[in-house]
């Protein structure tokens, strides 16, 4: 299953993401320039968060125990079996949005104008979720869920190799696996 | 992505920029694409302009986020300050201030224009155009203080000052051009200049690489229109294409006048091409010594064009040839297409297929700059006006023969420098149909958009600009409806 994973380092806060998703995803036109025109206006299913030190962009996580699917009232919420994305089929939502209460990261919203909660549903459509693909720092990306415990690994690897060359002797960066 | 095109209608450009990939030298087309996609707030001047120490602030164009600056400024007066930042910007890089800021401009209106301008200006509003309206902008742009229309309006009036300032043309005033890939063909050192340089060096050098043999010494222009006594200097290909004549291995010395672009000379370095200032030029024997050492190191299979690649012309300076060159027009309908090369769209698709479609809808076509030199290489019958100020120089002729009537409309197929922006508001704001093709950075604010369309329309001109790229049909429709 691959999912949307976040370099926390690499994040300037610089909102392409949120522009760009909301144009693909929220817009008629699908582009920026025509984007900004329409009413109502589009909504992105991507949100930056975090202050002057951190930025973090959010989008749905696609839980593997969801508790907006058990919250879902009509069944409009559901896992897509070939992805593994929790996906919402718009047709089945009626806008009770009890979803959004129960999303543990805040990053379902509710739509007012269509009447539905509107997620991240990766951009199953395209072959790259668009704000992978317009990351102007590569903050986001594409992964296996199984690639990210050796990611992390390889992090702390990488900074316990930094603070032993910087002279950090004290410190023990504790490698311990999956 | 928003962009996928192809990069040059020229068959020989996209041979040497695969051959250029082939070698893994990377081009203004691999930045380009690296910037993709540009910052969406500056694309639709949601970033505040104002240089204050408090920010950056933008503006959320969707309504959820931020929707006032840290001082309170809105959208509205945001992209408003930014069009007149980057109208400032292009009113200063046309002034011809020899080196001294302090010489002030001059302002004069073409004569025939002089009624039109004084129209504009009761139009718009606030005191007589001066040289004071530059300080004025820049004080308006210190502090946000002004409101979105007294910013437009501002923006609108340095545009009509950029024309009024504009260097008139000479009286000796027609000056021959050669243009296209054909210019490198015969075995010779080459000398490629980009950027501005004195017309004094540039016929300093002609002369003395005129009196070199075995081999052969040349000088051409990598898309810049420089002067060189009865001529500019041969032209080797359109400004968008120099990255593409460098990595030809074709160049033997490049000479970065002020404006080359840090690319090229980066571009250049990297491929063990001497690069040298403009002013290091007047050391000539070290400058053909120079080219000369890399030309025995050239690479004896590089790229061989065909001499027949030569387009040729004269471009009309003053204001009685660029009246000849309009009257020889058979035409009633005149349309004036021009302007720079710019990635937005594939080299020179814009301004050739317009041009052939409007000379198949019975106009005739006069062009400046990059624009001007693509129909050259094509061979597309058209009057070729100056590379800066050709459009302002048409309509004053056009003025003075009592025919802006058949004049159907301005386009800018491309836009480079501020300069360009800054015309195309000028001559709008005389009353006159201008199209730009390539987004304008006000999409973000309604407001800016709507009071820029209605001060302009009260002087009976136009500045039609576009959300996307615009297409060849979408302005053939524009002039056609005229």
């Amino acid at each position: 299953m691959k999912v949307i994973g976040v370099h926390t380092d690499r994040c300037t806060g610089c909102k392409t993401c949120e522009l760009y998703c909301g144009a693909e995803r929220g817009s008629e036109g699908k582009t920026l320039l025509k984007a900004v025109q329409e009413t109502p206006s589009p909504q992105p299913r991507v949100r930056v968060e975090g202050s002057r030190d951190a930025a973090f962009p959010l989008q749905c996580r696609h839980c593997l125990q969801a508790p907006c699917l058990d919250a879902c009232l009509t069944g409009a919420l559901g896992r897509d079996e070939a992805s593994g994305m929790v996906i919402i089929r718009e047709d089945r939502c009626i806008g009770c949005w009890t979803c959004t209460a129960f999303c543990p990261y805040g990053v379902i919203s509710p739509s007012p104008e269509q009447k539905i909660a509107i997620k991240c549903d990766r951009c199953l459509h395209r072959e790259e979720p668009t704000c992978v693909d317009v990351c102007p720092t590569g903050a986001l990306a594409l992964v296996e869920i199984e690639a990210i415990d050796d990611l992390a690994r390889e992090k702390r690897r990488t900074a316990a190799a930094a603070a032993t060359a910087a002279g950090n002797g004290g410190m023990v960066i504790l490698d311990l696996g999956r | 992505m928003e962009t996928i095109h192809f990069k040059t209608v020229d068959p020989v450009s996209q041979e040497l920029l695969r051959g250029a990939s082939r070698r893994g030298v990377e081009l203004n087309w691999e930045r380009y694409e690296k910037q993709q996609p540009q910052d969406g707030f500056l694309r639709l001047g949601l970033s505040c302009p104002y240089g204050c120490m408090q920010g950056p602030c933008r503006i959320d164009p969707y309504g959820r986020g931020a929707q006032r600056g840290i001082c309170g400024l809105d959208r509205d007066a945001m992209a408003a300050a930014f069009l007149l930042r980057l109208t400032l910007q292009g009113l200063w890089e046309g002034l011809d201030l020899s080196g001294s800021p302090r010489r002030g401009i001059e302002i004069a209106w073409p004569a025939p224009l002089e009624k039109a301008a004084a129209a504009a200006q009761s139009t718009i509003g606030g005191a007589p155009l001066a040289a004071a309206d530059i300080g004025e902008s820049a004080a308006l742009l210190s502090r946000p203080s002004a409101d979105p229309e007294t910013l437009v309006r501002q923006a609108i009036r340095l545009g009509l000052l950029a024309i009024g300032s504009a260097k008139r043309g000479k009286s000796a005033a027609t000056l021959g051009y050669r243009v296209g890939y054909g210019l490198l063909a015969k075995e010779a050192v080459t000398i490629a200049v980009a950027g501005r340089i004195p017309e004094t060096l540039a016929k300093a050098l002609l002369k003395a690489a005129a009196g070199r043999k075995n081999p052969k010494v040349r000088l051409v222009s990598l898309g810049d229109w420089l002067p060189a006594g009865k001529s500019f200097l041969p032209i080797v290909c359109t400004s968008g294409e120099a990255e593409t004549v460098v990595a030809s291995g074709r160049i033997d010395l490049l000479l970065a006048g002020p404006g080359c672009d840090p690319g090229l000379a980066t571009l250049a370095a990297s491929l063990n091409i001497p690069v040298l200032k403009g002013e290091q030029a007047s050391a000539e024997e070290e400058l053909f010594a120079q080219a000369r050492r890399a030309f025995d190191r050239r690479d004896p299979g590089s790229f061989a064009p065909d001499a027949a690649l030569v387009g040729t012309g004269s471009a009309a300076l003053g204001s009685a040839e660029v009246q000849a060159g309009l009257k020889s027009a058979s035409s009633s309908k005149i349309a004036l297409l021009g302007g720079s090369d710019t990635l937005f769209q594939s080299l020179g698709h814009l301004p050739v297929e317009l041009a052939k479609a409007l000379i198949g809808e019975g106009h005739a076509i006069a062009s400046w700059g990059d624009a001007a030199l693509w129909m050259a290489k094509q061979e597309i019958p058209a009057t070729t006006l100056a590379p800066q100020d050709g459009p302002l120089a048409a309509v004053a002729s056009l003025a003075a023969t009592g025919s802006l009537t058949s004049l159907t409309g301005i386009c800018f197929t491309g836009l480079n420098a501020c300069r360009d922006l800054t015309l195309a508001l000028g001559l709008a704001a005389l009353g006159l149909k201008v199209a730009v093709a390539v987004p304008l950075p006000l999409w973000g604010s309604a407001a800016v958009r709507t009071a820029l369309g209605t001060i302009l329309a009260a002087t009976g001109g136009s500045l039609t600009h576009y959300d996307h790229p615009a297409q060849g049909e979408e302005l053939l429709a524009w002039f056609v409806r005229a």
